[in-house]
């Protein structure tokens, strides 16, 4: 019998997948809720997989941000995308907010060149900024362009991050190169605090051995 | 078991080392019966500075004594085999926390389903008896109509 991948790859189905038929009509809480607060903090994907602590601190997810890649692809956290998958720009819809505030996402990777020495981290992909809430990142101004994540060497981690202005067109300008990109230092310099939503996918060359 | 690592890395372990080969030689004949040593830190200063549980550890590495036929070679292998372990031990508790992320981002995503299930599902009952009660009430109506016809 097929043992299940360490690392599944997200193809065409997301994170919210059929799971199998059960018969009760009513399932039993598992968790009270207090207990459910406690542990989304103890087992958060993002405290894991290191994300909070090497790129953002710890924030309170206040908003909430889907990402999607070809209409299909959802981007859960800790999940793997190919790189075929990710060469054009997602879907980031912001959800929560009002058409009054605004929105800057940054999409960055931590892991450059390798995880085991990543003296070139972080590297900045995309920035868009001026995000209206409700709606999604076309509706903003796209500070640096999108580019295709492309990992040589290891598992890379890709973060988004969102973060809330605190008015209309606060982001200055672009950074100058995209190595060695820091997104506390950007989120200071631009005055926009600390994030309100971030989720991160894996990645590694597209003919990496997967299931050893 | 990471706690064990906490604070030592392959950058904090270049950044100790002295640069010279020398006086890796020197240390060595200073201490023959000692541990072997990697870069002028003796093993036993380099498990304890990272973290202060170490004890059961620190005895499971201790290497046996002897002294290396060529100095240099052998530390620099000695050496090389350190960080080689160093390496894979980073990239062991990587995997090890990637595989983590996930599975926590899996239950979370299922309790989240779960309780959308549950309230859909409530909510589903809640509406069809809304529109059995309609149902009832409408039917209700016709017939008492019928009955009081006065012809």
């Amino acid at each position: 019998m097929y043992s299940p991948p360490l690392r599944p790859i997200n193809r065409g189905s997301s994170c919210t997948s059929a799971l199998p038929n059960t018969n009760y009509l009513v399932a039993p809480l598992p968790f009270t809720f207090s207990e459910q607060k406690v542990m989304a903090r103890l087992s958060d994907p993002l405290v894991v997989g290191r994300v909070i602590g090497e790129v953002i601190d710890t924030f309170n997810p206040t908003m909430k941000m889907i990402v999607t890649y070809n209409c299909n692809k959802l981007v859960c956290n800790g999940h793997e995308l190919y790189p075929s998958a990710v060469v054009s720009k997602p879907r980031v819809e912001v959800q929560g907010g009002d058409m009054r505030s605004f929105f800057t996402l940054v999409m960055t990777d931590p892991d450059v060149p390798g995880p085991s020495d990543p003296y070139l981290r972080e590297h900045v992909h995309w920035i868009v900024t001026d995000i209206p809430g409700t709606t999604d990142a076309s509706f903003g101004k796209e500070v640096l362009s999108y580019e295709s994540p492309r990992p040589s060497i290891g598992i890379h981690r890709f973060i988004f991050v969102l973060f809330q202005q605190k008015r209309r067109q606060s982001v200055a300008a672009a950074p100058a190169t995209r190595d060695r990109f820091s997104t506390r230092r950007f989120a200071e310099d631009n005055d926009l605090g600390l994030p309100v939503a971030a989720v991160y996918f894996n990645g590694q060359r597209e003919t990496a051995a997967r299931r050893r | 078991m990471e706690e064990v690592w906490e604070g030592i890395s392959l950058s904090s372990l270049h950044q100790d080392k002295p640069s010279t080969p020398s006086s890796l030689s020197v240390t060595a004949a200073a201490a023959p019966s000692s541990l072997t040593s990697v870069g002028g830190m003796v093993l036993q200063d380099f498990l304890t500075r990272g973290s202060p549980k170490v004890g059961r550890d620190g005895e499971g590495h201790r290497k046996p004594s002897k002294e290396p036929p060529e100095p240099k070679q052998q530390t620099r292998g000695v050496e090389r085999q350190r960080k080689r372990m160093m390496h894979n031990r980073e990239s062991a508790s990587r995997s090890r926390a990637r595989k983590r992320a996930y599975m926590d981002e899996l239950e979370k995503e299922v309790g989240r389903l779960r309780s959308e299930n549950r309230a859909l599902r409530a909510q589903n009952e809640k509406l069809q008896k809304a529109v059995e009660d309609q149902l009832c009430v409408a039917t209700k109506r016709t017939l008492q109509r019928t009955l009081t016809a006065p012809f």
